[in-house]
């Protein structure tokens, strides 16, 4: 049962949307601990 | 004579510069340590920010940025869908990380927690299996970053080994957990952009169509949903990454330096964060045969394919994506594994009356220690050390059990759970060696269950969470 | 000794140095214009696996590999790329089957002889008496884990 081109193409962009995500996350979340001064 | 994809002064500078870079960093963050805790905890009071990012760089090992798109080559779709699910390690850690804080909020590792808990006898398997994965993560880490250096710029072995284990001793000597967690943050944004951006490359210039048509025509099975081996692999590789950071003192660790209320949702947004990642890595892999690369050896097919799309460029960009992944599970590694010496062996059985200053000095020793003796053991070069991390599942599953019911149940005592560590490890190995790798972690982690459950049955005394609270703590 | 017994002597040690410059000769040709292949000697299980080139002088690179379900290599399947000066290729992505494979270099068959690969996955039964253990034990522990942090939040 090969996987179809639509589930392949989704399975992959998404996971690349996702991942792109991550940084603009983790640079929210600093910003927000640095400003409330709850870095550490 | 070889054509490497970078060559060996430019990649010379990347790793001198780095290591100059991140040690200076260690200093500057280590000027806060005063304490022991400031050393080997940070403090106990570490932001949301750096615990999700912490949590999903150190998951992100290289074996992330090499494993998932081998196992992609080899396996197809499954391959990487299958690696992702390790990511229900760091999911299913979330609730235990919150558990943990609370149960003991001045513990310092997880064999604290088992000695504690279970008692000398469990303590003692929990230790052989805690150093038993240790030194085998420690040594073929070191001995991936050299061969990786050197397959990909021809730098010297044992140079570029030295180099990455004397920069991760170096910045954590000096800054401690701190400097860990900081760098962590920095390695994770890196490792990041540089998977994206070859995955994108991939997608805009190959196309996603023409891979699928590719692979359907030549090699079909990688893109089979019912892959015979690729199926057996799942649950196997899940039990072996929940055995890993179920057990593991870096995960303990970590959980006990953030803040209050930060662990749980820390070990979420890591393990969210961290599940598209293989699949994004993987997914190089499959684009290889469209390309017209077939590697020599499978675990090299991501580098080979980014930087044969990407040129000079992408192989500077696979060269510090790696260094980075590679540095940032290591001094991890480094740092949790002198706490356990530290604490476990040093303060608990040795020195019971050491001073706190006593206490920091033993962990920076240790620590040069645990770096000198992982550059000892990388100096053979002996590459099948690597397939030492395929049977460590037996090992490190085997604690999944004892562990999880350890920090909710209160029935269960610790001769059993002793039992169910030591005849998981061993029934784990035997099947690894008669059946096949794909089972270690799986029967390890059955029979242990079962073992528990035996214990949970005839076992009448009830534990009291008082006696985690040792005096003076 | 005669004159013509040392003229005989010389001539037949100067044949004997010529043949032997000759046989050396071809043996040498013979190295440099193949290659000899080996490939896994039992049945491959998960459709990937490694073939080996010997002998590779560099007067053969660039080479490539060809795979055919047939001994002829009358219709070639794929057609795979030696990557650099490596002396191994690890292929990927076979179905159940017997496979030849071949190295070639300008078009000019290169390797003595052919190899012969035989896939065979494991059972899916197998499979999937796997999978299913593994989830069920995975379930059980994913139920311990929620009813155990319901427990301790009831309790806080």
């Amino acid at each position: 049962m090969i996987i179809s081109e639509t589930a392949f193409y989704l399975l992959v962009t998404g996971a690349l949307i996702l991942t792109v995500l991550a940084p603009v996350v983790l640079t929210g979340l600093f910003l927000k601990d640095y400003f409330s001064k709850s870095i550490w | 004579m070889t054509e490497f994809a970078l060559d060996t002064q430019t990649a010379l500078f990347i790793i001198v510069g780095f290591a100059l870079a991140w040690i200076a960093f260690g200093v500057w963050l280590g000027r806060k340590n005063k304490s022991h805790e400031d050393f080997a905890l940070a403090g106990r009071n570490v932001g949301f920010a750096f615990a999700a990012a912490t949590a999903m760089a150190t998951w992100v090992t290289s074996n992330t940025t090499l494993v998932a798109p081998q196992l992609t080559y080899q396996l197809g779709v499954w391959g990487m869908v299958g690696y992702s699910f390790a990511a229900l390690g760091l999911l299913l850690f979330a609730p235990m990380a919150k558990r943990i804080k609370q149960l003991l909020p001045q513990g310092y590792t997880s064999g604290d927690f088992i000695r504690l808990r279970y008692g000398r006898f469990a303590w003692a398997v929990f230790l052989v299996i805690s150093v038993v994965y240790a030194f085998g993560w420690l040594v073929s880490l070191g001995m991936a970053g050299g061969i990786l250096l050197e397959a990909l710029s021809g730098l010297d072995y044992y140079i570029g080994m030295t180099i990455i284990l004397a920069m991760c001793v170096g910045y954590t000597l000096f800054g401690g957990l701190r400097a860990v967690i900081a760098t962590d943050f920095i390695q994770a944004l890196i490792i990041i952009v540089g998977v994206a951006v070859v995955a994108y490359w991939l997608i805009d210039n190959v196309g996603l169509t023409s891979i699928h048509t590719e692979l359907s025509q030549a090699h079909p099975q990688l893109l089979d949903l019912l892959f015979p081996a690729a199926v057996m692999f799942l649950f196997n590789n899940i039990f072996f990454g929940l055995g890993e950071i179920f057990h593991s003192n870096v995960w303990w660790s970590r959980a006990l330096s953030f803040r209050k209320d930060v662990a749980y949702k820390a070990y979420l947004t890591g393990g969210l964060l961290w599940l598209p990642i293989p699949i994004v890595t993987g997914f190089i892999a499959l684009a290889a045969p469209q390309l017209g690369i077939f590697p020599a050896s499978a675990d090299m097919i991501g580098p080979a394919v980014a930087s044969s799309v990407l040129g000079k460029t992408g192989a500077i960009l696979v060269f510090i994506v790696v260094f980075s992944a590679l540095a940032s599970s290591l001094d991890s590694l480094l740092a949790a594994s002198s706490d356990l010496v530290t604490q476990d062996i040093y303060h608990k059985l040795i020195k019971k009356t050491a001073s706190d200053q006593q206490l920091m000095r033993f962990n920076r020793y240790c620590l040069l220690g645990l770096g000198v003796m992982t550059w000892l053991l990388c100096l053979p070069r002996i590459a099948t050390l690597g397939a030492l991390l395929n049977f460590a599942g037996a090992f490190v599953a085997s604690t999944i059990w004892p562990i999880v019911i350890g920090l909710y149940w209160r029935r269960l005592q610790g001769t059993f759970a002793g039992i169910a560590m030591a005849a998981g490890t061993i029934v784990g190995l035997v099947a690894y060696f008669w059946i096949g790798f794909y089972v270690a972690a799986l029967v390890s982690c059955a029979v242990s269950g079962l073992i528990c459950a035996i214990g949970i049955v005839f076992n009448k005394r009830q534990f009291s969470w008082h006696e985690l609270q040792e005096n003076g703590q | 000794m005669t004159s013509f017994q040392v003229w005989l002597k010389s001539y037949n040690k100067a044949l004997f140095a010529l043949l032997s410059i000759l046989i050396s000769c071809s043996a040498m040709a013979q190295s440099e214009d193949t290659v000899v292949l080996s490939g896994p000697t039992e049945e491959v299980r998960a459709g990937y696996f490694v073939v080996e080139l010997q002998q590779v002088s560099p007067a053969l690179r660039p080479l490539t590999l060809q795979v055919s379900h047939t001994k002829s290599f009358s219709s070639v399947l794929q057609t795979v790329p030696v990557m650099g000066d490596f002396n191994q290729v690890t292929l990927t992505g076979f179905e159940s089957g017997h496979y030849y494979i071949r190295a070639v270099h300008q078009q000019r068959v290169v390797s003595q002889t052919a190899i012969e690969v035989t896939v065979e996955h494991y059972p899916i039964w197998q499979a999937v008496t796997l999978f299913a253990l593994g989830a069920l034990l995975f379930l059980l522990l994913l139920l311990t884990l929620i009813m155990g942090h319901k427990k301790a939040v009831r309790h806080d």
